[in-house]
């Protein structure tokens, strides 16, 4: 019987981290979430407001984005939209993560496509759930 | 008549002409409702049970405690739970297709939200005469409690 040789090391392409696009003007929520979410293994961009966004969305190509809806320039609902009208961005998950604790903050954020709805104060037990919920874990 | 929104990790219940509604993606809205006696109520939770976790100030976010809760609201209303009617929505899956990884997706909390709440409402014996859950759409569910009617309507993504 032919010993099992030890087969030559191949190179395999490692497995980029999921990059996660934080879209919040409130310096504390975006430092909440990069806390709860970095021990997770993912990267992150940072966003301040709608329009930086739309930008670093497209050029980072995130895997999710957490958008907040009170941002200036363009709120997170202009933004939801603008991200599911550009073919680059449309397909990225949006999880929208804000204070807004209305009935037409959420119907207007299902209605623009968005995945999932957090209310801030940002819980870990929710925030990592609904994550791995739309990206692999 | 009163009209009160639901937000997720919130019990509300009541007697009386009264509407509750709530908005749901992955989250799970348990409406009971004792028609008979006009008395009716809403847990919206987002999480499925967990062993020891807490919801900010409360465990109203799981699905275990918060449908214990509105079960001890209903007996505080004088009601038993053999008389109770459950109904279940929500707990879609709402990611887009074509997650850029083009992994499978991790997974779907929305799911488990629905396997609480049915495993739960078998454990209190309270039996499911209507459920909406699942899919890939955020839904709109208006309860009213004083006739224990429940409409549940898609939140349709619009068009720009």
């Amino acid at each position: 019987m032919t010993p099992e040789r030890a087969r030559p090391a191949r190179s395999t392409p490692s497995r980029r981290k999921p990059v996660i696009l934080l879209a919040d003007d409130q310096e504390t929520s975006i430092v909440v979430a990069q806390t709860i979410l970095t021990e997770q293994g993912f990267e992150f961009v940072v966003a301040r407001d709608g329009v930086e966004a739309l930008d670093k969305a497209r050029s980072a190509r995130p895997d999710l984005i957490l958008l907040d809806i009170g941002m200036p320039r363009l709120d997170g609902i202009g933004t939801a939209r603008a991200l599911r009208a550009d073919p680059a961005t449309a397909s990225i998950p949006i999880i929208m993560v804000t204070t807004r604790g209305d009935e037409a903050s959420f119907e207007q954020a299902y209605a623009r496509g968005c995945a999932d709805y957090i209310l801030k104060p940002i819980r870990s037990e929710e925030l990592i759930a609904k994550v791995y919920s739309v990206i692999p874990s | 008549m009163t009209r009160s929104f639901v937000l997720p990790g919130e019990v509300r219940a009541g007697a009386g002409s009264a509407v509750l509604t709530t908005i749901l993606g992955s989250g799970v809205a348990v409406c009971l409702a004792a028609c008979d006696r006009r008395v009716g109520g809403m847990a919206h939770f987002v999480l499925p049970d967990g062993p020891t976790a807490r919801y900010g100030g409360g465990a109203l976010g799981w699905g275990r405690p918060a449908i214990e809760a509105l079960a001890t609201a209903m007996l505080e209303h004088g009601v038993r739970l053999s008389v109770l009617d459950a109904k279940v929505f929500g707990g879609a899956q709402i990611a887009q297709a074509g997650v850029p990884t083009g992994l499978p997706v991790g997974s779907p909390v929305g799911e488990r939200n629905v396997r609480t709440a049915i495993e739960e409402l078998e454990w209190l014996g309270i039996p499911v005469s209507t459920r909406d859950t699942g899919g890939s759409f955020g839904r709109k569910v208006v309860f009213e409690i004083h006739t224990g009617r429940a409409m549940v309507s898609e939140v349709r993504r619009a068009a720009s």
